[in-house]
């Protein structure tokens, strides 16, 4: 019994655990990407490559968690970086809230689904397209006119193109509700171009942050694709020529996604088996499914969060320039302790450069990212990085001219030098034969002296006999010099 | 210039080119320096690579057949070279989207040879008239450059800047040149060699370097002493097999290969009476009327010069 008793008691204790564990897990967050790592200059504060990263802290469902982060704080202190597993401490990291966002701007593309089968009435007695219509109120709660700029489209599969390219993005609220009035309401043979309209969205959202960085001058605006769907892509004969559709559509448009470095936030609301929630979750970066208006509400109110509370951080890349990463994949990973001591990490995310030629630059830091680079300031001028590309073609060149001119004449001499007449065997002295050797020509030789001349005709010099003597011109005085001599023959 | 010498100098021809489009990628990358897309770099690079291999490449392979070098044919091959550079360049955009998160090292070597087969590719449409097996030997020639310029790249690329880059470069130009240079000279059939000539240009211009031209099975090539600057074509030479010996007619003979067997014949500019008194083509001392079989150490006697035959298939 008393063995009983305690194996009871010890069950629950560990039951207890398991369950504040679970708890636990369930609250802590995670350090997710909000944006893809981009490579800026930070010049002339520094020369060297900077990367700008943006983060939210989510839990483990995707959702926005309230980290009770001071508006602008300064989390330098706090948060590490890890590319390629070195540690860097980035130059600059904050929270980013509210008043803090609303600097650089913020922009949002909502694309709404106003296909057939948004009429269908829910339980709650509206249709879903008009419950979708309420819950868009709720993302466009706290819209600070002077900083959001939002753009409420619909699309199906009739007239995709022109009506996203036509997205206007309104500058106040009232701009704002007036395009959710004016939404048209679900014709019964409107299809979904669900591929189609990410895909054109992105691009409409791209340029448009492009034209608010340019004139702003603050920086690149904070951007956001809302994605809201209750079906799947579907496009049928007698809808608009050229919509993507099929496996090649999907894995066109989830490529541009990850390619683009935006954040695309996909609601499938409707029923589990109607919505293709395996495409939605490859056309965004995170992806929620609403049952209800009251979870739809929930959600865009996330999607609001995730816009406006964000964590910024831009670090020196520890390489001089951007010559240097010239074929190197970056793997980039952050750590952040939160005021609670929790620590919250991120996934991988990869910065590749370029297959062929140098990286290039995605944008230029803005004024606040350029003060806190000062510091990084070399104290003298790092002249081997203008020096050694130059360095590097003179000398390769002089390697080239050397295998041009010079090897050549190793391996094929016989093409850079002449023939040469041998003298004839027996013979001392050379013929007055010219020899070619690259146009050059050698003098001819003087004669030969008497008695080393050599025979006419060829043949051998005869043999000398031992009795034959060598006459020997007689000198009348050798110590006499020439001149002495020739004065006298002069006289 | 003997066969291997030619590999040898078009290789360099290509390092060359590699080189210096290294250099103005550099300079284009330091004018150009923001770009929001990163294919932008690989685009230009590409191009660059392309239009410089495309115009030396030209411009060396006309100086060393003997021809003259004609600017308008230089202009094209450049021309031809930046546009197939610049395919390529779009050709790996999608790739590198889908592929490169997964496997970056795949997609770096395949950016690399991508840009060498379509630059190989058309390298070699300038011998499409000649054989067209000749297109697929430089697109097979450029894609194994290219594999070598990405593997250096790819491999050391990271490791010492500018030097691994610049390397990878003068690697994937001595690729493409040495693969399209190779093929032929792989594939050959059949030469024809440079004995003598009683024209002194044409023995200064081959005496020396005992020129040799590679043959093989389905070729056709026209020979001649018409020089370049009177040839219509803007791409390719009318006539391959230049002879600068005034006993040779503009377009004299015709050297082709067919059914495994090589013949040469009167070209048809040449075969009225007065050409075929005018100007002598002999095989083995006797002459040739309309075509004749040649067979491996065939002596060839054009006008003044003499030429010789080597088959591998009758050697075998």
């Amino acid at each position: 019994m008393e063995s009983a008793a305690r194996w009871t008691r010890h069950l629950t204790a560990i039951s207890f655990l398991l369950v504040a564990c679970a708890s636990l897990h369930a609250q802590s967050g995670r350090l997710a990407f909000a944006d893809k790592a981009r490579m800026v200059s930070c010049d002339p504060s520094t020369s060297k490559p900077c990367f700008r990263l943006k983060f939210n802290v989510v839990d483990a469902q995707g959702a926005p968690l309230n980290v009770n982060l001071p508006p602008g704080k300064d989390l330098r202190e706090d948060m590490k970086v890890y590319v390629n597993d070195q540690e860097i401490t980035p130059f600059l990291a904050y929270s980013q809230t509210g008043d803090q966002s609303a600097v650089r701007g913020r922009i949002a593309l909502v694309l709404l689904d106003i296909s057939g089968s948004m009429n269908r009435v829910l339980p709650s007695g509206k249709t879903r397209f008009e419950t979708a219509k309420d819950a868009l109120e709720q993302f466009l709660a706290g819209f600070d006119n002077s900083a959001d700029r939002v753009a409420i489209v619909p699309f199906e599969s009739h007239h995709v193109a022109e009506t996203i390219q036509a997205a206007h993005f309104a500058s106040t609220k009232s701009e704002a509700d007036l395009q959710i009035a004016a939404l048209p309401t679900p014709g019964p043979k409107n299809n979904t171009a669900l591929y189609s309209a990410v895909d054109l969205g992105l691009d409409v959202l791209s340029t448009e942050a492009g034209s608010k960085g340019n004139t702003s001058g603050a920086g690149a605006p904070e951007t956001l694709l809302l994605l809201m769907t209750d079906g799947k892509n579907e496009v049928l004969p007698g809808d608009d020529p050229g919509l993507l559709d099929g496996a090649a559509g999907l894995d066109q448009v989830a490529a541009k996604v990850q390619g683009s470095g935006i954040q695309v936030i996909a609601v499938g609301f409707g029923d589990p088996g109607s919505v293709d929630e395996g495409a939605l979750q490859r056309l965004s970066t995170r992806y929620y499914m609403a049952e209800d208006a009251e979870s739809l509400k929930r959600i865009f109110t996330f999607a609001r969060t995730l816009l406006t509370n964000r964590i910024r951080a831009t670090f020196a890349a520890p390489w001089e320039d951007r010559a240097s990463l010239a074929g190197k994949t970056l793997r980039i990973r952050a750590k952040l302790r939160l005021p609670d001591g929790q620590m919250v990490v991120s996934g991988e995310q990869s910065w590749e450069p370029p297959e062929m030629g140098v990286p290039t630059f995605e944008g230029r830091c803005d004024t606040e990212e350029l003060k806190a680079a000062l510091p990084l300031a070399p104290t003298s001028t790092n002249w081997l990085t203008f020096l050694r590309p130059i360095l590097v073609f003179i000398g390769l060149g002089v390697l080239l001219i050397i295998l041009w001119f010079w090897v050549p004449r190793l391996v094929w001499p016989e093409q850079y030098i002449g023939e040469f007449t041998t003298a004839r065997s027996g013979g001392r002295w050379a013929d007055m034969k010219t020899a070619a050797f690259s146009g050059v020509k050698p003098r001819p030789s003087r004669p030969a002296p008497p008695g080393f001349e050599t025979r006419k005709g060829g043949g051998k010099t005869p043999v000398r006999a031992p009795a034959d003597r060598t006459v020997v011109m007689p000198h009348r005085d050798f110590s006499k010099s020439r001149l002495q001599e020739r004065s006298r023959d002069d006289e | 210039m003997s066969l291997y010498q030619t590999l040898y100098y078009m290789s360099l021809v290509g390092g060359m080119a590699g080189l210096f489009s290294w250099a103005l990628a550099a300079l284009a990358s330091a004018a150009f320096g923001n770009q929001q897309n990163a294919w932008v770099s690989d685009l230009l690079s590409a191009a660059i690579l392309g239009a410089l291999i495309g115009g030396l490449t030209v411009a060396f392979s006309d100086r060393w057949s003997g021809s003259r070098i004609m600017p308008r044919w230089i202009v094209s091959g450049a021309f031809i070279g930046l546009f197939a550079g610049l395919i390529a360049g779009l050709v790996q955009i999608p790739i590198t989207n889908n592929l490169s998160e997964r496997a970056p090292v795949l997609t770096r070597l395949i950016a690399w040879m991508l840009a060498g087969s379509f630059i190989g590719l058309g390298l070699g449409l300038r011998w499409v008239a000649v054989n067209r097996a000749r297109v697929a030997h430089a697109f097979a020639g450029g894609l194994v450059g290219g594999a070598m310029g990405g593997f250096i790249f790819g491999g050391i690329g990271s490791s010492v800047p500018d030097l691994s880059q610049a390397l990878g470069f003068v690697s994937v130009g001595v690729g493409i040149c040495f693969g399209v240079t190779l093929a032929p000279i792989l594939l050959r059939d059949g030469v024809l060699r440079f004995v003598s000539s009683g024209d002194p240009r044409a023995q200064s211009k081959f005496g020396r370097t005992h020129k040799e031209w590679e043959i093989q099975q389905g070729d056709s090539y026209v020979v001649g002493s018409q020089s370049q600057d009177l040839s219509r074509s803007r791409y390719r030479p009318e006539v391959e097999i230049f002879i600068p010996d005034a006993g040779i007619a503009a377009h004299h003979a015709i050297l082709f290969g067919k059914d495994g067997r090589f013949f040469i014949a009167r070209h048809p500019d040449s075969s009225d009476p007065a050409s075929l008194a005018r100007f002598k083509l002999q095989v083995r001392g006797k002459s040739v009327q309309k075509s004749q079989e040649l067979r491996d150490s065939d002596d060839i006697l054009l006008g003044r010069t003499a030429l010789k035959f080597l088959s591998k298939k009758d050697k075998a």
